[in-house]
């Protein structure tokens, strides 16, 4: 053992220490990029035609949902019985027939 | 000059642990700054976003929402409305043969009474009485019987499913008092009316179901 193994041993840390810097250099690249990916993604024009697209098909979906709850409903009020309208149309006929009116 | 190799291997242990202990320095280093890097870049992104889609997002979504509850609200309003008028159209029919009822004159009479002293008549007033003309005959002969006041009438022929239309002889005042201009009167009451009953009524129905 000599000094000179120490030198060595100097010498080989030191690229070990390199090869993290590079490394290092690596993460930060890569870092960067992908940071340039996604700024990209959302100011890119067709991007945002293709998002808004989807949220539109999206919307269209929720809106045929809505209408179909009101035919739904529609239809409910559609299937009223047949003796309770001949009941409204009585409370109508005595409606007419009994009020009193005070003046013209 | 010779070291001795414990001394030796001691300073290569401590190259080692330096050199190993810059690394990790270098590289956690390295890391942080990728997350802080990544973090902005999603942070602006998302502020891109905010700024720049959901202004849009919100006003197709007012465009296309908004349209399908109005076209829905619009259906059920309608729907109902069908029924109510289903429902006036037979109570029409109803008031038509009203008149083939025993109540019929009780009510005739009652048009009248009410149509004439809702205009204060004293002595010697004059009035003219517009009245279907199937009706006719029935009125004057009732009319002495109705009034306390000494009054005059004049009957002329009218068109209507029932009642009377009375006018004082001047023709000032004016009051009609047929079973359409009832109806007419009353309607938007009764369409209330109805509307609760109906629509109440099949509500309940759904939740029972």
């Amino acid at each position: 053992m000599s000094l000179s193994s120490l030198l060595v041993e100097e010498k080989k840390a030191m690229l070990f220490v390199e090869e993290a810097r590079k490394k290092a250099e690596e993460i930060l690249k890569e870092a960067k990029a992908e940071a340039e990916r996604i700024l990209k993604e959302v100011s890119n024009e067709e991007k945002i035609k293709e998002i808004l697209e989807q949220y539109e098909e999206e919307l269209r979906r929720e809106a045929e949902r809505i209408i179909e709850k009101y035919r739904r409903e529609a239809e409910r009020v559609r299937s009223v019985p047949e003796e309770l309208l001949e009941k409204a149309s009585d409370i109508i006929v005595k409606e007419v027939v009994d009020h009193k009116f005070r003046s013209g | 000059m010779t070291i001795s190799s414990e001394a030796v291997e001691a300073l290569k242990e401590e190259i080692w642990k330096r050199a190993r202990e810059k690394a990790d320095k270098i590289l956690n280093d390295a890391r942080n700054e990728a997350e802080r890097i990544l973090r902005n870049a999603k942070a602006e992104a998302e502020n891109f976003v905010k700024n720049k889609l959901e202004p849009e997002k919100l006003i197709m979504r007012r465009r296309i929402i908004g349209k399908a509850m109005m076209d829905g609200r619009r259906l059920l309003i309608l729907t109902r409305n069908d029924l109510i008028n289903e429902v006036f159209s037979k109570a029409v029919e109803k008031l038509k043969r009203f008149r083939e009822s025993e109540e019929y004159e009780k009510f005739l009479v009652k048009c009248l009474k009410e149509a004439v002293e809702a205009m204060n008549p004293s002595d010697g007033d004059e009035f003219i009485v517009y009245v279907d003309k199937r009706d006719l005959e029935l009125l004057k002969k009732k009319v002495g019987e109705i009034f306390k006041h000494n009054l005059k009438f004049k009957f002329k022929e009218g068109s209507f499913m029932g009642g009377v239309v009375v006018m004082d002889s001047k023709g000032k005042r004016i009051f009609y008092n047929t079973i359409e201009s009832r109806l007419e009167s009353l309607r938007p009451l009764l369409r209330e009316k109805i509307a609760s009953m109906l629509f109440r009524e099949v509500e309940v129905d759904g939740e029972d179901r």
